[in-house]
């Protein structure tokens, strides 16, 4: 009796100490607008172009679309992209990747796993000016997503699992 | 006494448990109170920046000359984006708030073009005053509305942090809860916003873009031949390309393996390649980026795009990608873009995009410039060494062209691109090229 207690008391510490160490992880995503470059008439080729904005976008495009195909991984990039440009959404890149609800990844922390070759890429074509979606404002996975909202977005193109629309 | 032993540790793994717990529950108070308290000082921030940009356009309606004015509608500028950005991180969702961000962008937006227009020393006319003043019952529509849902949220004792956590447990819940966050009269009052029209990034004309391209409809089976007589590797159609200013088919490589699989897009009309990946796997570098930009040249001829020529190419370890501008008897038109990227080890065509060209390429008459070489010559700074100069074509921020002196120059130890305008000489854009190990960009 006093044994199974104990079991079942050890189990519980274990649980809590545990699920401080996640509680630790998930405070990393709070990231507060740290990018004070708020304005969009900066002309660059196509877009952005520095080193850790390539890597803030390869880690979003790898956490988003890991194994989808290739093009399908440039389509995630050029979606982000594409919200840059667009008055709907933030102006600066990180704006857009941590703009809280948009893309779960940085909800759930996975954002912060490094990118593979892959996606690094993907990235690079992306900044470049590849647009595989044709200017498309939001993707999502048709077996996955909750909201009725995002199906009333016009579809343009699916590629793998993603759907790409405006 | 083993009966003993057994109650104390027992006992001291109770204590032990709820200390844990109550050390637990204390930082999940401690992270949620952070939380609410950065989300409260946002919306506090955002409420202040929106009045502030109201004030703005009533200072800037009521300035008697061009110079405060400019002052206002720059001040207005930056508080219209600071607005943006902290309505833009508030967990607030997307689709009951973004004609709010259309509005803020489009006020910071439209006061950069009126204010640069007052620094050409053109006055404003009566639409753009009446516009400014539209603007004006807007934004303090707006300031108003958002006092009030603060008072509500501050009454109901609605926690930003608590909503972020619903919104990961509970949707409908929170669906209930965010209902109370709508801007919903401000969203409505929307519906009759003016359409925007001005030399700017967010106007509102960029969006209703017409393609230049012209020819014949063609078929999935054309598709595939056009594919496969570009690229050796073969394809088959697997998608379709709509809702957007080129459609399209979707073709895709039929080997199973996906992450080496090819894919392209070719255009319903004219049947031309839109864009085309190749992710191989890429072996030890064998082909300088002169060679790359030779046998890039050489593929554009067999497809069919003469006159282009290169304007900067990026060497990315093992492969580089080359951009090119089209080349109208010596003017190089910017708008009409076509990128290429080339393996370094073989030197095969990995990657195209040609969308640039497709939508904006069209005949143009080029009128002659009104002002010379020489008289663009004397806008430039004296201080700065003048390399190269040639005519150019360049799109600006509100999607128009501008034909310019594009002057290659120098000054310390950086390149510089200086564009002046070739009509009325003025200075139109500056773009400073970066060399690094990477090759050549331009911001």
């Amino acid at each position: 009796m006093y044994k199974k207690t104990a079991i079942f008391l050890i189990i519980l510490l274990i649980i809590s100490i545990c699920n401080i160490g996640l509680n630790k992880i998930s405070r990393q995503n709070i990231v507060w607008g740290s990018n004070t470059d708020t304005s969009p008439n900066t002309l660059v080729s196509d877009g952005v172009s520095r080193e850790d904005d390539i890597n803030l976008l390869a880690r979003a495009i790898h956490a988003e679309s890991k194994g989808e195909p290739y093009e399908g991984q440039v389509a995630v990039g050029a979606v982000i992209l594409n919200r840059v440009k667009d008055a709907k959404f933030p102006n600066t890149l990180p704006g857009v990747i941590y703009q809280p609800g948009a893309f779960e990844p940085v909800d759930r922390g996975t954002i912060n796993e490094p990118a593979n070759e892959t996606a690094y890429k993907a990235a690079l074509d992306a900044i470049n000016g590849w647009d595989p979606t044709g200017g498309a404002l939001y993707f999502w996975n048709p077996s996955t997503a909750t909201s009725p909202w995002i199906w009333s977005r016009t579809i343009i193109i699916k590629i793998g699992n993603h759907v790409f629309g405006n | 006494m083993r009966k003993y032993i057994q109650i104390i540790i027992v006992l001291f793994l109770v204590i032990l448990t709820s200390i844990v717990i109550y050390h637990q529950y204390n930082e999940r108070k401690e992270y949620h109170t952070y939380l609410d308290s950065q989300f409260q000082r946002q919306f506090y921030d955002l409420i202040g920046y929106v009045e502030n940009a109201q004030v703005d356009l009533a200072k800037a309606m009521v300035a008697n000359n061009s110079k405060d004015m400019i002052k206002y509608l720059n001040d207005l500028n930056f508080h219209s984006y600071m607005a943006h950005e902290k309505l833009t991180q508030l967990p607030i969702e997307h689709d009951s708030i973004y004609k709010t961000e259309i509005f803020l962008n489009q006020l910071g937006d439209y006061s950069t073009a009126m204010a640069n227009k007052s620094l050409d020393g053109e006055e404003l006319d009566e639409k753009e005053m009446d516009t400014l003043a539209e603007l004006h019952s807007y934004a303090n529509e707006l300031s108003q509305e958002l006092i009030e849902l603060h008072d509500k949220l501050s009454k109901e004792n609605i926690n930003f942090a608590t909503l972020k956590r619903q919104s990961n447990r509970d949707l409908s819940k929170f669906n209930e809860e965010m209902k109370k966050f709508d801007l919903i009269n401000f969203e409505e009052r929307m519906q009759d916003y003016p359409e925007l029209i001005y030399d700017g990034p967010f106007s509102a004309h960029l969006k209703k873009i017409k393609p230049k391209l012209n020819g014949k409809i063609i078929s999935e089976d054309e598709a595939v031949k056009i594919a496969n007589k570009t690229f050796k590797n073969p394809v088959k159609v697997v998608g379709k390309l709509e809702n957007t200013i080129i459609p399209g088919y979707y073709l895709q490589g039929t080997e199973d393996n996906s992450d080496t699989r090819v894919s392209a897009a070719i255009s319903e009309r004219a049947g031309k390649i839109i864009w085309y990946f190749n992710p191989r796997e890429i072996g030890e570098d064998r082909i300088d980026s002169e060679k790359s930009i030779k046998i890039a040249e050489e593929f554009l001829k067999d497809i069919g795009y003469d006159n282009m020529i290169p304007t900067y190419t990026m060497n990315h370890g093992d492969h580089s990608i080359i951009n090119f501008a089209y080349n109208e008897n010596g003017v190089i038109i910017y708008s009409d873009l076509i990128k290429v990227k080339v393996a370094s080890d073989n030197g095969e065509i990995i990657g195209l995009g040609t969308e640039g060209f497709l939508i904006n390429h069209h005949k143009r008459d080029i009128d002659k410039p009104q002002i010379t070489e020489n008289e663009a010559r004397q806008r430039i700074s004296d201080t700065i060494k003048i390399k190269n100069t040639r005519l150019a074509i360049i799109p600006t921020a509100g999607g128009k062209e501008v034909l310019c002196y594009e002057f290659e120059t120098e000054f310390g130890n950086d390149t510089y691109l200086i564009y002046i305008d070739a009509n009325n000489g003025k200075e139109v854009e500056i773009l400073l090229m970066v060399r690094d190990d990477e090759g050549t960009l331009v911001i």
